[in-house]
């Protein structure tokens, strides 16, 4: 199973080949024997096909950024799907617990993107604010702040993705 | 340990006849191998890639670590059943690495039928899952199955080791500590959906993976309701209302990537044996293996050859070398790890026998594990034998065999005839995994025997009632017998029933046995202890 | 001089003016958000305020705040840097209302030279030539009139602006009112201040500056001049001292022109004039900024002098430190601006967190940074992280120097233009010092990154030990099934 990075904005195909006696990978289209690898803290020494390499590297996000001869190089590694934790095209927002709406942030007809605020609530002295968990359309707002809500109320309703309004 | 040297001569006619029958053996098997695995109907492929699935060895490949070893089992099991509607029996098994974890690998094959289970296929995973508890193997289940084959519900469902062996088997290894891991990527219906349920950790793909006792048509015939699949059992209400599935995935590759951090997570045991010395490979040539075995099942041949191209540095430390020489008994290297081989050179005679269950002892004192292998077409029988006790020297060799607490492994060289089969190490004697060569045979007898004893009970019949023996009825019976031998002692046959884990090409021999070695390496050893031994 | 300073400021700025306090022994206090609390500026000073309010900048803004954060640590004098507050007549007067010392001129001439149309008017009575202008206001025909006088294309400036804000260029004249209504509509919102005017348009010109200080009583010197003709919608990029390819009798003109508007505004402490410099020779005076510019450093290592020294000592009281005989230029000095962007996005400022930090070091070689290891760099403030300046007998050795550091020099967790700024230095026209304004917009195709370097692979590796599942893949495979390798049955 190839490891797939973006490096210069090309996207590379990564593969291990083989381990013994030397660990040998491909890298998009270039066979190389990695002989030895110390990885300490920021900084890195590689020996690849019998040259050493010595430079200075950290990890982002979704990125690991490596100085090496002058030169500052973004590899991107493509995360797994976060998304998979979000149900797709949640039509409704029903409260997990009874409380009462503290404020709402979004309004009818309103195109969310995933993250953006929905709504807060308080229940039991704790104040949450419910995010959009995917893209979606607000199709209708059914509580206003301070309406008192029991477990289960539906609060917002969604169109599907390519519904008509 | 003394260096086997070669004894056959290459350029011999006998070498290379037998050379040219066995490699076309070996590409017969291959192509065998390679339709079962890949041939299929062009609509199934279709709807596979419709539905955004993966084939099921694409998947295998994913989940597999790169540049590793994956001993894939019974390829051909029912190869010779249900018309070729079910090759490989509708499923992959194997051992693999996943994660530099050594784990048993089931899939479905949602390419044949659906996924769905015949009783070969029920009967081929009940033997993986029994691989796994005997080697204390993790597994992890890639399942996409329509359910089990209606048509053949009496042979897949009722009986003592039929589906529900699956369930109480996957019982048993949690029992044992040993984790399982289910990807669901299409539909677990009934007890299929006990595979995922009774799994230590399962994923389920967002779409296609369902899970219900109760697919969506039996719903709607019990009680009217109408629902989909993905409403019924899928991602979302398993994940997020029923907690049935662990981890929601986006899509195949994502449940993969999921599968991989979860084995990633497993403690890796410490193993009962390690390799003892670096491994070597063997100096004499593997190749010339398909020119050591005989092209016909009567002839004879040298196990040595074989034994010195299959171990370490073809280097053996044969035990009793001058007696009992019909068996070739000897301490050798695998891939590094430390085994006793007891190899076939000819029928087994007292000495022998009592020479292989000598060594059984040694290699059990020694805390050794044993190889067999096989090309036996029994034990020596006539008057004088029995009478020098034989029978009784052949139950001890099956004792000692039977009662033995280290790991066994066999391979099926050549003939494997009668009672030579147990004492040897045959199927019911609990091996850990058991190989054939494409050449191999088995039967309780050979053919022809069989056939020329068949006639002569016929004969004597006849000759009790007074009747006539029809020459042209006793031909029949005998052409009869032969046919039907045939076809049921070939290797293909026997893979097919799964009388066997596999046909091996000879030259895969050496490191198809150190991976099921090193699998067989994860159980501690067995209690030590004989039963009573007739002396 | 004052002996504890408040610098009202943040940054590299902060951290540059406080080294000049410490060597000089006068205390010094900080200010600073909640958001740079981390900051190396915070932890250098004697002493730190924490400011309060809704926005990251305002807080730097709050001259109320500030003043009462002097006050309360005993602070006699307050620096305010460049930008935030550094050209705000009216915190000026408020500082010296409360009885502090404003580290800069007096108000009255900082308002004078913030309002670039008096200031052109200024300049032009000291017969400093000026670009041929126009006001931005009056009829529509007028305007037409006055635009055709200038000729197009011509530029439309905000009087109260800088740094290109407030500012567009009019091809023809149909395009005028537009330009006119944008340019004015944008300097309100930065500035406050509708005003534009037109200007003539100089094609290709040449950016030349002028240090001066002046004692207040009308005694100016100049610090000789910079070139900072390199910049991307109007901020510096890179700058040097002396101007390359600049004859002696220009140079003392565009001096001497310089030093005689500071010298008519009888200007106290730092400043620096701008002129544009044609290509056919003329110079035009553009503007004068009334404190300390970021570039100041190539100044110093070519004079060997300390700027921030001479604005304490002028602040307090003290004459001219040296005569114009006094100062001889030696040698060659160049600066870049290490900000945090992404050069291959259309230089889109970056955000991130500094995780990797090792600076060069060399006896030619100057760092002055305002960022630390585990800092996060927010879009809440400007994206100059650092400048890195490099000094050479010649030019082409100051050059070799300063590329040399850059490729050196590492800073990973947010993007920068350092390897932008080796390029550039590396380019053959600038080496040839063939300098305009519009030399970055005219390379821009030959400065982008080239292809994946030729390190690429390694660096991939690099990336790939950094993920746990390769490195298990790669190293925690068992025996035997590594010797196998791959195989299958």
């Amino acid at each position: 199973m190839p490891y797939r990075l973006r490096i210069g904005g090309r996207d590379v195909a990564a593969e291990i080949t083989a381990r013994r006696p030397q660990l040998l990978l491909r890298i998009g289209e270039v066979r190389c024997a990695l002989e030895s690898a110390r990885i300490a803290g920021d900084e890195f020494e590689l020996t690849v096909d019998g040259v050493r390499y010595r430079g200075y590297w950290c990890a982002g996000a979704d990125e690991v950024q490596v100085r090496l001869n002058g030169h500052t190089y973004r590899v991107e590694r493509p995360r797994a799907a976060l998304a998979a934790t979000a149900a797709a095209a949640d039509e409704e927002l029903r409260a997990s617990m009874p409380g009462v709406v503290v404020a709402v942030h979004c309004a009818v007809d309103q195109q969310l993107a995933a993250g953006d605020k929905l709504l807060t609530l308080e229940s039991m002295k704790l104040q949450m604010t419910l995010l959009a968990s995917h893209a979606a359309r607000v199709r209708q707002v059914h509580v206003a702040p301070q309406a008192v809500f029991e477990r289960g109320a539906l609060l917002v309703s969604f169109a599907r993705a390519g519904e008509e309004p | 340990m003394i260096r086997l040297e070669s004894a056959v001569s290459t350029s011999s006619p006998e070498f290379r006849r037998r050379y040219a029958h066995n490699k076309a053996l070996a590409k017969e098997l291959h192509s065998r191998q390679q339709a079962a695995r890949h041939v299929r109907p062009a609509r199934d492929l279709e709807r596979l890639a419709a539905q955004g699935k993966l084939l099921p060895r694409e998947r295998l490949e994913r989940l597999l670590d790169p540049a590793t070893p994956f001993l894939e089992l019974s390829t051909l099991a029912a190869n010779m059943a249900y018309g070729g509607e079910s090759p490989g029996a509708s499923c992959i098994t194997g051992i693999g690495v996943v994660a530099g974890r050594e784990v048993l690998i089931h899939a479905d094959d949602p390419s044949v039928k659906g996924g769905a289970w015949y009783p070969l296929t029920v009967k081929k995973i009940v033997r993986a899952l029994d691989i796994a508890i005997e080697n204390r193997l993790p597994v992890v289940h890639l399942c996409d199955s329509a359910g089990g084959q209606l048509q053949w519900q009496s042979a897949l469902f009722p009986d003592r080791y039929m589906a529900g062996r699956i369930f109480r088997n996957q019982c048993v290894l949690s029992k044992m500590g040993v984790p399982q891991l289910a990807l669901v990527f299409g539909h677990c219906t009934a007890g299929g959906a006990y595979v995922p349920a009774l799994s230590e950790y399962n994923v389920i793909v967002r779409g296609t993976g369902a899970v219900f006792l109760a697919g969506p048509p039996l719903v709607k015939a019990a009680t009217g309701e109408v629902v989909s699949a993905d409403e019924l059992g899928g991602c979302d209400l398993h994940t997020r209302r029923s907690g049935t599935c662990d981890y929601p995935a986006a899509d195949e590759a994502d449940a993969i990537a999921i599968g991989r951090s979860v084995v990633a997570q497993w403690q890796r045991p410490a193993k009962w044996r390690t390799p003892e010395q670096p491994a070597e490979d063997p100096l004499l040539d593997p190749d010339e293996l398909y020119g050591v075995i005989p092209d016909d099942i009567k002839h004879a041949f040298d196990m040595h050859e074989v034994i010195g191209r299959i171990v370490d540095g073809s280097r053996l430390h044969e035990y009793k070398p001058a007696y009992g020489t019909t068996l070739v008994c000897g301490f050798a290297h695998l891939w590094g790890y430390r085994i006793g081989v007891l190899a076939n050179n000819g029928i087994l005679f007292n000495d022998s026998a009592i020479k292989g269950a000598h060594f059984i002892e040694l290699c059990n004192q020694n805390d050794t594990p044993l190889v067999f292998l096989q090309n036996i077409t029994g034990y020596m029988v006539g008057r004088d034998y029995e009478a020098a006790g034989i029978t009784k020297d052949g139950a001890k060799m099956i004792m000692a065999q039977t009662c033995s607490h280290v790991p066994k492994l066999t391979v099926m060289c050549h003939g494997s005839f009668g009672a030579g089969n147990y004492g040897m190490c045959g199927r019911a004697f609990d091996g850990r995994l058991l190989f054939a060569w494409p050449n191999h045979q088995i039967a309780v007898m050979g053919g022809e025997q069989a056939a020329s004893t068949l006639a002569e009970v016929k004969l004597r019949q006849l000759e009790r009632s007074g009747a006539a023996p029809d020459p042209e009825a006793l031909a029949r019976l005998r052409a009869a017998t032969l046919e039907a031998y045939e076809e049921q002692t070939t290797a293909y046959y026997s893979t097919s029933e799964l009388w066997d884990d596999g046909i091996l090409d000879p030259i895969d021999t050496r490191t198809a046995l150190g991976v099921a070695l090193s699998a067989a390496l994860n159980a501690p050893a067995a209690a030590r202890g004989n039963g009573v031994f007739r002396f | 001089m004052p002996q504890r300073v408040l610098i009202a400021n943040r940054g590299e700025i902060a951290c540059r003016i406080l080294r000049t306090l410490r060597a000089l022994g006068i205390g010094s206090v900080a200010v600073y958000t909640f958001e740079d609390r981390s900051a190396p500026h915070v932890a250098l000073a004697d002493q730190a305020v924490r400011l309060e309010a809704h926005a990251p900048s305002a807080a730097y803004l709050d001259q109320a705040q500030l003043i009462d954060a002097a006050r309360r640590t005993g602070a006699e004098a307050i620096h305010p840097g460049y930008g935030f507050l550094a050209e705000s007549a009216a915190f000026a007067e408020r500082v010296a209302a409360a009885g502090l010392t404003f580290i800069g001129p007096d108000a009255a001439v900082i308002r004078l030279m913030g309002d670039k149309i008096r200031a052109r008017a200024f300049a032009a009575e000291q017969g400093v030539a000026v670009a041929p202008s126009a006001r931005g206001d009056g009829e529509p025909a007028e305007l037409a009139a006055r635009a055709a006088a200038i000729g197009f294309p011509l530029l439309v400036k905000a009087a109260a602006g800088g740094g290109g804000k407030g500012m567009r260029t009019v091809q023809a004249a149909a395009e005028l009112a537009d330009a006119l209504h944008a340019a004015a509509e944008e300097a309100q919102r930065y500035f406050g201040d509708a005003r534009v005017y037109l200007e003539r348009r100089i094609e290709t010109p040449r950016h030349i500056e002028v240090q001066v200080l002046g004692d207040g009583q009308g005694n100016v010197v100049h610090l000789f001049e910079r070139e900072c003709s390199l910049q991307r919608r109007y901020q510096k990029i890179l700058e040097e001292s002396p101007a390359p390819n600049l004859p002696a009798d220009k140079r003392a003109a565009i001096c001497a022109a310089a030093v005689r508007l500071a010298s008519a505004a009888r200007y106290r402490n730092a400043g620096t004039v701008e002129f544009m410099l044609a290509p056919g020779g003329e110079f035009y005076f553009l503007e004068m900024n009334t404190r300390l510019q970021v570039e100041h450093p190539v100044t110093e290592l070519v004079l060997d002098v300390d700027l921030v020294a001479e604005q304490l000592r002028l602040a307090g009281g003290a004459g001219l430190s040296f005569a114009q005989e006094d100062l001889q230029p030696r040698g060659h000095a160049i600066e870049c601006r290490i900000c945090a962007e992404e050069p291959q996005q259309d230089f889109r400022p970056a955000t991130g967190r500094v995780q990797v930090l090792r600076v060069p070091q060399g006896p030619q070689l100057r760092f002055d940074g305002g960022i630390g290891v585990g800092q996060t760099v927010t879009p809440a403030f400007d994206s100059l992280l650092a400048k890195l300046i490099a000094h050479g007998d010649t030019r082409g050795e100051a050059a070799h120097s300063l590329e040399r550091a850059l490729r050196d020099l590492v800073l990973l967790g947010v993007p920068t233009n350092i390897d932008y700024l080796a390029r550039l230095l590396r380019h053959p026209q600038f080496l040839a010092a063939e300098l305009h304004t519009g030399f970055l917009e005219a390379h821009a195709a030959e400065l982008r990154e080239g292809g994946g370097g030729a390190d690429a692979v390694a660096a991939a590796l690099v990336a790939l030990l950094a993920d746990v599942d390769f490195r298990r893949a790669a190293y925690e495979v068992p025996e035997p099934h590594a010797s196998i390798g791959e195989w299958r049955n």
